[in-house]
């Protein structure tokens, strides 16, 4: 797992996390949302929404979110590994009007698991709760999934604005404690975690069992 | 080779100290008083420096001579960032100084090979550790004490020493290590089968990578490429990935306003890549990886770090794009298209069967029928497999208006999604013989494109 870059002093901390689902969830809208349209203007890419940052104070200590979006469509699924390297955490977004989108969440939980272990604290999100007369996906299938996979499971509106804030902070308390934690077990050495993870080889999935129905691209 | 660190531990026998301007005849540094060379006192043992103490790359802090001039003086209070770029290169240049031994051994060593990389991580990572390691005893060494600490603080002095660093150590070693880099990728094939798929993806043109965001024009494409061209000779990590932003700038500016605000990864990734076939330098596929396995590890968390990984993951996707299935679109047809199916088998009865697609504003796909999902009433029985069924009508969509056949049910594909096997709709009865629902009741913003298996007249 990617350093936490805790910093000494009054503890602050690096994160990255790493935004993932299918073309037209709205995984764009929801960072944007949280973010506050507020661009950083030290970023020389600046207003776009592809790579934004955040910094939150939590009971005193100081985080940095770097959110990293990923292109959702199944073509640059394989790419994936090349994004989650060294995340500390992964939003997955899917659609709760679209069944196939979730089915998309559920592969990459289990590729996630795989390949980052328990270290990387998942989110699953499902989206768009403002269109909840269409929704195709059950919040009970949902919710018992997220908990079979140790994941947190959450609902959220990008348009209405809702639940995003509960999401990035519960997801950061919960990346404190994963840090923390680790820290511990290395025995407070340097948490320098540098070179050890680069060098990652993209993986060719095999051609697995394929998800339902049909998606439009990217959102 | 031992690592790095040992041998920096490993002292040389302390020399008389050179007087300064043997140092810099030529640069003409002006030291900050800190870093004035002196004769060390006492000297160190040969090998016991790192038992009794931290080692010490620069002679030890003693109350300097004055500054040279006023000048000097006054370019160390105005520039101190500068001047203490030019002390670390002054010093690293000197064998007879700790850190300029150090450095010019691990030059030596570097330059001559004589170890197998079997990955641009192993070639690379002892470079990067040096690089870390140097830089972190420079840190601790007392003679790097400024004149006033305030000009200069935490992050920038670690910023200054890293850029004098790779001036240093980068600088003579990039050519040999890009063409180590250049070795293993030809040995490997992918650079070759990369300037194939570019010239590819060229011929292709922007079916190749539809995306949902206007392609750049020539000009803002060559405009990309001169950065990218800066940063194939530039050196310093650092420096490289500037460019690299600066270049990714570009093509965001050439994508113009996004219809809701700012684009993400979803547009960027295919019109990046797009972007790249067009500048034709495969030699990025080596330069993108020295600057990842280079580049400061913290910077790798911030936007240059994701960048550079869209950059690596455009080139991987490049790289692979024989792979994808040939697809041909119509020129004016650059709506992505992301096509999905369940088969049959895991669909729950009375699941829609559908293949959506996307097009560009709102435009069918040249007088295709286009319906929003709907049930497929007719689950079981199977069908009767494998029947080829041809496309009911030719798409002019395809150049090759191939039959694309699948089960008994058929749909026009306009785009056929790469790197995943194509799972063609499986509709249980031949043909399907549901008639097309009507228009779309309900108008989502961006128009889904549904063409329904055997939904045709």
């Amino acid at each position: 797992m990617a350093g936490s870059g805790a910093g000494g002093g009054g503890r602050s901390f690096s994160f990255k996390v790493v935004l993932l689902g299918e073309g037209c969830v709205g995984k764009t809208s929801l960072v944007l949302r949280y973010c506050e349209n507020k661009f950083n203007d030290k970023h020389i890419t600046t207003l776009q929404a592809s790579f934004l940052t955040k910094k939150l104070n939590i009971g005193g200590k100081r985080v940095n979110l770097a959110i990293w979006d990923t292109a959702g469509q199944e073509r640059f699924h394989a790419l994936g590994p090349i994004y989650y390297r060294d995340s500390n955490g992964a939003i997955l977004v899917y659609d709760i009007t679209d069944e196939d989108s979730f089915q998309k969440v559920k592969n990459w939980v289990k590729e996630l698991r795989k390949m980052l272990g328990n270290e990387i604290c998942l989110c699953i999100v499902g989206n768009k709760i403002d269109l909840e007369k269409e929704r195709h996906v059950s919040v009970q299938e949902a919710e018992t999934y997220a908990e079979s996979v140790g994941a947190k499971h959450y609902h959220t509106s990008a348009k209405q604005n809702k639940g995003i804030e509960e999401l990035f902070l519960d997801l950061c308390k919960r990346m404190i404690e994963t840090a923390q934690v680790d820290e511990r077990a290395r025995g407070n050495g340097s948490s320098q975690s540098g070179t050890a993870r680069r060098g990652v080889q993209i993986i060719d999935d095999e051609p697995q069992v394929q998800s339902s129905g049909g998606c439009c691209s990217s959102g | 080779c031992p690592s790095p660190s040992s041998r920096l531990c490993r002292t040389r026998n302390w020399r008389p100290f050179p007087t300064w301007g043997s140092v810099s005849d030529t640069t003409h540094p002006a030291l900050p008083p800190g870093l004035l060379p002196q004769p060390p006192t006492p000297p160190p043992q040969a090998r016991g420096v790192g038992v009794h103490g931290p080692p010490r790359l620069l002679p030890s802090a003693a109350p300097g001579p004055p500054l040279r001039s006023m000048s000097d003086a006054v370019l160390a209070v105005l520039a101190p960032e500068k001047q203490l770029a030019r002390a670390v290169e002054g010093l690293a240049r000197d064998r007879s100084t700790r850190l300029g031994a150090s450095v010019q051994d691990f030059l030596t060593l570097v330059r001559g090979g004589g170890v197998e990389w079997r990955s641009s991580h192993e070639l690379l990572s002892p470079i990067r550790t040096f690089l870390t390691h140097t830089k972190a005893q420079l840190l601790q060494s007392p003679a790097l004490e400024l004149p006033s600490p305030t000009l200069l603080p935490d992050h920038r002095l670690d910023a200054v020493l890293e850029w004098a660093l790779h001036r240093c150590v980068l600088k003579p070693l990039k050519a040999v290590l890009a063409s180590r880099l250049r070795r293993l990728r030809v040995a490997d094939g992918s650079l070759g089968q990369l300037r194939e798929n570019l010239q590819m993806v060229r011929e292709r043109g922007p079916s190749a990578f539809p995306a949902r965001a206007p392609l750049p024009s020539p000009p803002d494409t060559q405009r990309a490429r001169r950065k990218l061209l800066q940063l194939l000779r530039a050196y310093s990590p650092g420096t490289q990935v500037t460019l690299l932003l600066q270049a990714c700038k570009g093509v965001y500016r050439a994508m113009g306003a996004a219809p809701d605000g700012s684009y993400g990864a979803d547009e960027f990734l295919p019109v990046l890549s797009f972007i790249l076939a067009q500048c034709d330098l495969p030699q990025l596929l080596m330069e993108a990886e020295y600057m990842m396995e280079l580049m400061e590890p913290s910077q790798l968390l911030g936007e240059g770090g994701y960048y550079l990984t869209t950059l690596q993951a455009s080139l991987a996707l490049l790289g692979r794009f024989h792979e994808e299935e040939p697809r041909e679109l119509c020129p004016n047809f650059q709506r992505a298209l992301s096509w999905r199916h369940q088969p049959p088998s895991e669909r729950p009865p009375g699941s829609p069967c559908q293949v959506r697609g996307e097009v560009l504003g709102g435009e069918s796909l040249m007088g295709t029928p286009c319906y929003p999902p709907s049930p497929c009433p007719l689950s079981t029985p199977p069908c009767p497999l494998p029947t080829p069924y041809p496309l009911p009508y030719p798409s002019p969509l395809l150049a090759q208006p191939a039959p694309i056949t699948t089960g008994t049910c058929s749909v026009p594909i306009p785009h056929v999604t790469p790197s995943l096997p194509l799972h063609l709709p499986q509709c249980p009865l031949s043909p399907c013989p549901h008639p097309p629902p009507p228009p779309p009741a309900h108008a989502h913003s961006v128009p889904d494109l549904l063409c329904l298996p055997g939904a045709t007249a």
